[in-house]
């Protein structure tokens, strides 16, 4: 899977949990931040985490996720699970 | 100064033990005290005189008690009024009232008369335990109400300057105007007077007392304390319809321990209340790093308030005070405390 790949995919989980915010997410890049960007809070986060492990079929090492602070980062991480 | 029992001399300071608190005068002579009111014994409870400027002799001050005389150091004896004048100063004003057990007492006659500043050892270990009593509060608000008309960190105006989510934005600066009512109403502090520093988490502390942030769904929380103090907010309202049952117990089996999952039902508030917990308990602590199922949400260091629909707002806050933890609703003016929810202790 590409990183273009895996951003649409994220983008498609992104709308699935909320689509008050289409527009941002559909303008969204690999330098957004997922907080200051896009508005996301801690459960937004375990959201995005729990079904991009059921989209993937991958597992994050850590739930929590506080170190992703930009789309990229998370594409970095789904990136190096999937090899 | 020392205090040791003695014979007074004109001029100079004298107390006696009276319970866990002293009585002051100064000796102007041939026995005679000045002291500001009469000892607090039940014998003077109904003197007119009681809390006057007045001379006695000094059984009358004494009440059988030892009397002991200041000795000063060096120091002291320089700075002291001539004790000829301090006699003088001490009968000018015999039947002055005014008396205030905290703040204008028989200890702040006694000094200004010897040294001719107000001072009273009683009254500031009164505010020394009244500045260290155990503070935990915590306010609430719609961010709405709020606009960014006062000054802030430099490093966090950036922060907020370079922020394109407008609802994030709106709360940030919500926040920190919460912050400022937080920093007068807990601590009596002009909020211009504090220095902010980030801390090793991310967060924000300043000089005067901790602090921690949080906002949800259009609402902000900020909490004060003096101890390191961490809250989280989130709202029932936001999350239902987002999370089906099926990603619920899923999280749950993610972010929860075995114990926790028995301890808390399994619904949106129930998984939320444990959620803020570990959060606010990350918060307050100085760990870099967040994990979910290490942090242990089953402490009495953290308290959980689950408000009332529609939005059903959920804020817990951790703290060692946690006992001591006030919830408080604001407007942006007025301050009240929320009283109709009592904390949710697991």
């Amino acid at each position: 899977m590409s990183r273009t790949e895996i951003i649409e995919k994220l983008k498609e989980i992104l709308l699935a949990a909320d689509d008050r915010n289409r527009d941002k997410v559909a303008a969204c890049t690999e330098e957004s931040r997922l907080v200051a960007d896009l508005g996301f809070s801690s459960v937004s986060m375990l959201y995005m985490v729990i079904a991009i492990e059921e989209e993937m079929n991958i597992r994050f090492d850590n739930v929590g996720a506080s170190d992703f602070q930009t789309l990229g980062d998370v594409v970095s991480y789904i990136e190096a699970k999937l090899k | 100064m020392k205090w040791l029992p003695g014979d007074p001399t004109p001029g100079d300071m004298v107390r006696v033990q009276i319970g866990s608190i002293f009585h002051y005068g100064v000796c102007t002579g041939d026995g005679r005290i000045v002291a500001f009111g009469l000892p607090p014994v039940p014998a003077y409870a109904k003197s007119p005189d009681r809390f006057l400027v007045t001379e006695t002799d000094m059984d009358v001050f004494s009440t059988g008690r030892i009397p002991e005389i200041a000795v000063l150091d060096r120091a002291e004896r320089k700075k002291r009024i001539p004790p000829e004048e301090t006699v003088r100063l001490a009968r000018a004003r015999l039947g002055e009232d005014g008396y205030h057990m905290i703040r204008n007492n028989c200890e702040h006659f006694a000094y200004e008369c010897v040294f001719g500043e107000r001072k009273s050892l009683q009254e500031e270990a009164v505010f020394r335990m009244w500045n260290t009593r155990p503070v935990l509060n915590v306010y609430l608000a719609e961010a709405d109400r709020f606009s960014l008309d006062f000054p802030l960190p430099e490093e966090r105006k950036r922060e907020i300057d370079a922020c394109s989510d407008r609802s994030v934005k709106q709360a940030r600066i919500a926040n920190w105007a919460l912050l400022r009512l937080a920093a007068k109403h807990g601590f009596s502090q002009d909020p211009d007077e504090l220095v902010f520093t980030r801390r090793k988490n991310g967060g924000w502390t300043c000089n005067r007392f901790s602090i921690s942030f949080s906002h949800a769904d259009g609402l902000c929380c900020a909490a004060v304390s003096n101890a390191p103090v961490g809250v989280d907010l989130e709202t029932a309202a936001d999350i239902t319809g987002r999370f089906g049952a099926d990603k619920l117990e899923k999280l749950r089996a993610r972010c929860f321990t075995k114990t926790e999952r028995e301890a808390y039902p399994e619904t949106v508030e129930g998984f939320l209340s444990c959620w803020t917990r570990k959060e606010a308990i990350f918060k307050a602590s100085d760990k870099r790093a967040f994990s979910p199922v290490k942090t242990n949400s089953l402490t009495d260091r953290a308290v959980t308030f689950t408000l009332l629909a529609p939005r059903t707002p959920i804020v817990s806050v951790c703290s060692e005070h946690a006992a001591f933890s006030r919830l408080f609703r604001t407007d942006g003016t007025a301050i009240e405390p929320i009283l109709t929810n009592e904390p949710v202790h697991f």
